[in-house]
């Protein structure tokens, strides 16, 4: 990842959690990873003038109270946070979830595979992605 | 051009008038003195003539009001005039009221004839209808004045010669006819009828008289042949004329008897079509009727049909809620009973890999089954969501080349080099969904390749075209299936062997008969036991689905 500034993992499930932060530690990013159990804890963090705005957003779908389609339907509409890449990490093979997820403007749509050892290629993969890409300009 | 009947009628007027002219002059050269005094047969004879020109002014006038022919009114009136005088004439005895009764009267006479020269002078007389009164009375006045007081008369005849003024009167008379000889003359040439030429000869005598009356004495000889030559005329033109009329009576009445039939005709045929239209109002009301009848049976109809319809939307709505109801339920079941599969695949390699050193083979190879496990898990849910997806979720039908598609298929299923399934017959390009067949030949062909239980096995695909349909066949050489099974392999879940032996979620051939029967198909096993097995399955042609 080229910018220093941390990761937010909006996702609920504990192990897929664990997952992601092992993922990362194995192919040694060094980005703070911030994890929000679900859309309103991530929105709050966002808007935390506190906070760093995050480079990268890692979105679950499927989540308790706002999911992730919610959760992008209120960032993309928010001036300063729409710019945020988002890639959707989710288990859902739903087309309709795809299309939406699309249509509001994700970065990248990618499946949690049930090994291990695949999960890593994928985060991976975002990270190689995202190293060689320029990011959006931040603050 | 003249036709010869009528050149010789000419000639024979030419002739009457000359032959009479010599006639009278021979008669008086040779007889002189030859008189003939005989009151009663000049009566009779002047009489005759008399009812003669009555009858005549009749007939005439007949025609007038008939024909319009304006003519015949001043013939009508002359008729009259020198009938009633002439009549009063031969009621008279020999003297002055005598002569001068046949001279007023010629002279009458020939002055109305004379009027045919202008035959619409009636209408510029105000009046008209009363002329005839007026001719009717004044003659009658004048005879009767004549036969009371002759000696009121101016003086006609002395010493047995008629006076100058008799001669005059008669003369000019006489002169007045010809005048009237001349108008029936040429009446005749324009029109050729006989009756003109009559009517010609009638004044030319009644000329010819007036003209000669000098030469004749009271009684002679010419005298009797004037008044008889003047009956005769009289007679002759009676005849023709009434003979005119009795024909045009005649062909009236034929012509009334045309009608009269032509009216009955008519009568029968209204009659007729009074029935008829009675009849076909009668049929328009029965079809009215039936129309009306049939109308509310559509209108019937269409009111049950749109209560169908209701209905149908109904259910239809209700299938679609339902249908939305499993999907999201499909969804979710698989969604959320795949995450905690996740979780522990993953936390039991995570244990393997951290505590690699804590753990003796025994305890790697608990964790190794346990990862199997959560694998099987996954597998039998996406074979369930697969499963419950068929025919639910139903993708655009298109023509799918077969033969393209179970090539990438066993190149998928990458099969050893051992057992490479071969197509034996040209596989067609059908109409389907994609997905659909391509899950049917997968499933059969991967069965096959699972369950191979030789080294060199065979496995074939096979399409026999048939009227109706397709009939496709997946075969191997693989162990077979005993016939008790061929049911139940077809089962949700069923395996013939353990799991532990030949990972299989068991959902495959249930799978694939669903898709089959889904497009109308049928799905049935040939099989020996230790010689293979030939899954056969029907594709319905287009149209017949």
């Amino acid at each position: 990842m080229k910018s220093t500034r941390p990761f937010l993992l909006v996702e609920d499930d504990q192990v897929d959690a664990m997952t992601v932060k092992r993922a990362l530690k194995v192919i040694k990013v060094t980005n703070r990873l911030h994890i929000a159990g679900d859309g309103e804890q991530a929105l709050a963090y966002l808007r935390d003038p506190k906070n760093e705005t995050p480079c990268i957003i890692l979105l679950d779908l499927s989540m308790p109270r706002m999911n992730g389609i919610e959760f992008l339907h209120v960032i993309k509409k928010d001036k300063t946070l729409k710019r945020i890449p988002v890639v959707v990490l989710t288990s859902s093979k739903e087309e309709q979830d795809r299309v939406d997820s699309f249509d509001l403007g994700v970065a990248g749509y990618m499946l949690k595979p049930v090994d291990y050892a695949q999960f890593v290629e994928v985060v991976k993969t975002i990270d190689l992605y995202w190293t060689l890409s320029e990011l959006p300009p931040g603050e | 051009m003249m036709k010869i009947k009528h050149l010789m009628l000419y000639l024979a007027l030419v002739a009457l008038a000359a032959g009479l002219l010599w006639a009278g002059l021979a008669l008086h050269t040779l007889w002189p003195d030859w008189r003939w005094e005989n009151e009663p047969v000049h009566s009779s004879v002047e009489a005759l003539g008399t009812v003669v020109a009555i009858f005549m002014t009749l007939v005439l006038f007949q025609r007038k009001q008939k024909e319009g022919d304006e003519k015949f009114f001043s013939l009508s009136i002359g008729f009259l005039s020198m009938g009633l005088l002439d009549g009063f004439h031969a009621f008279s005895s020999p003297g002055h009221g005598f002569v001068f009764l046949h001279s007023v009267a010629g002279l009458a006479g020939g002055f109305c004839f004379a009027l045919v020269w202008l035959p619409g002078w009636g209408r510029y007389v105000s009046g008209r209808a009363h002329i005839p009164w007026a001719a009717a009375v004044a003659s009658t006045l004048c005879g009767a004045w004549a036969l009371l007081w002759p000696g009121t008369l101016p003086p006609m005849v002395y010493n047995g010669e008629f006076t100058t003024t008799a001669v005059n009167i008669n003369f000019f008379a006489g002169v007045l006819f010809l005048v009237a000889t001349a108008r029936f003359v040429l009446d005749f040439q324009r029109s050729g009828e006989l009756e003109a030429w009559l009517f010609a000869c009638l004044t030319l005598l009644f000329g010819l008289a007036g003209l000669t009356f000098r030469h004749s004495l009271v009684w002679d000889s010419g005298w009797w042949l004037w008044h008889l030559l003047r009956l005769t005329a009289y007679l002759l033109v009676l005849g023709f004329v009434v003979r005119q009329y009795l024909v045009m009576v005649s062909v009236l009445q034929v012509a009334l008897a045309e009608q009269r039939r032509t009216e009955k005709e008519l009568r029968k045929h209204r009659d007729h079509l009074e029935e008829l239209v009675t009849e076909r109002t009668a049929e328009l009301n029965a079809r009215v009727a039936e129309v009306e009848r049939l109308n509310r049976a559509m209108t019937n109809l269409l009111q049950d049909l749109q209560a169908a319809n209701r209905n149908l939307e109904q259910t239809a709505r209700e299938l679609q809620k339902a249908n939305k109801e499993l999907a999201d339920f499909a969804y979710i079941v698989s969604h959320d009973l795949k995450a905690p599969l996740r979780a522990i695949s993953q936390l039991a390699g995570w244990v393997s890999t951290d505590y690699a050193d804590v753990l003796d083979a025994d305890g790697q190879e608990m964790l190794t089954l346990l990862t199997g496990r959560t694998q099987r898990m996954h597998n039998l849910i996406e074979g369930i969501l697969q499963y419950s997806r068929i025919g639910r979720v139903r993708e655009k039908e298109r023509n799918v080349d077969l033969k393209q598609l179970v090539q990438e298929i066993i190149e998928t299923l990458a099969p050893p080099e051992q057992v490479q399934p071969s197509v034996r017959d040209t596989l067609p390009t059908v109409a389907g969904e994609p997905t659909r067949l391509t899950q049917v030949f997968q499933n059969l062909l991967d069965n096959a390749l699972k369950f191979m239980d030789k080294p060199q096995g065979r496995v074939g695909v096979g399409c026999v075209e048939q009227e109706s349909h397709w009939l496709f066949s997946v075969s191997d050489d693989g162990p077979g299936i005993e016939e008790k099974h061929h049911a139940r392999i077809f089962q949700m879940f069923q395996t013939l062997t353990p799991r532990d032996e030949t990972e299989s979620t068991g959902i495959g051939l249930a799978l694939v008969k669903k898709i089959v029967e889904t497009w109308g198909g049928k799905i049935w096993v040939e099989s020996t036991v230790g010689q293979g097995s030939t899954f056969f399955f029907t594709l319905p042609k287009e149209g017949e689905k």
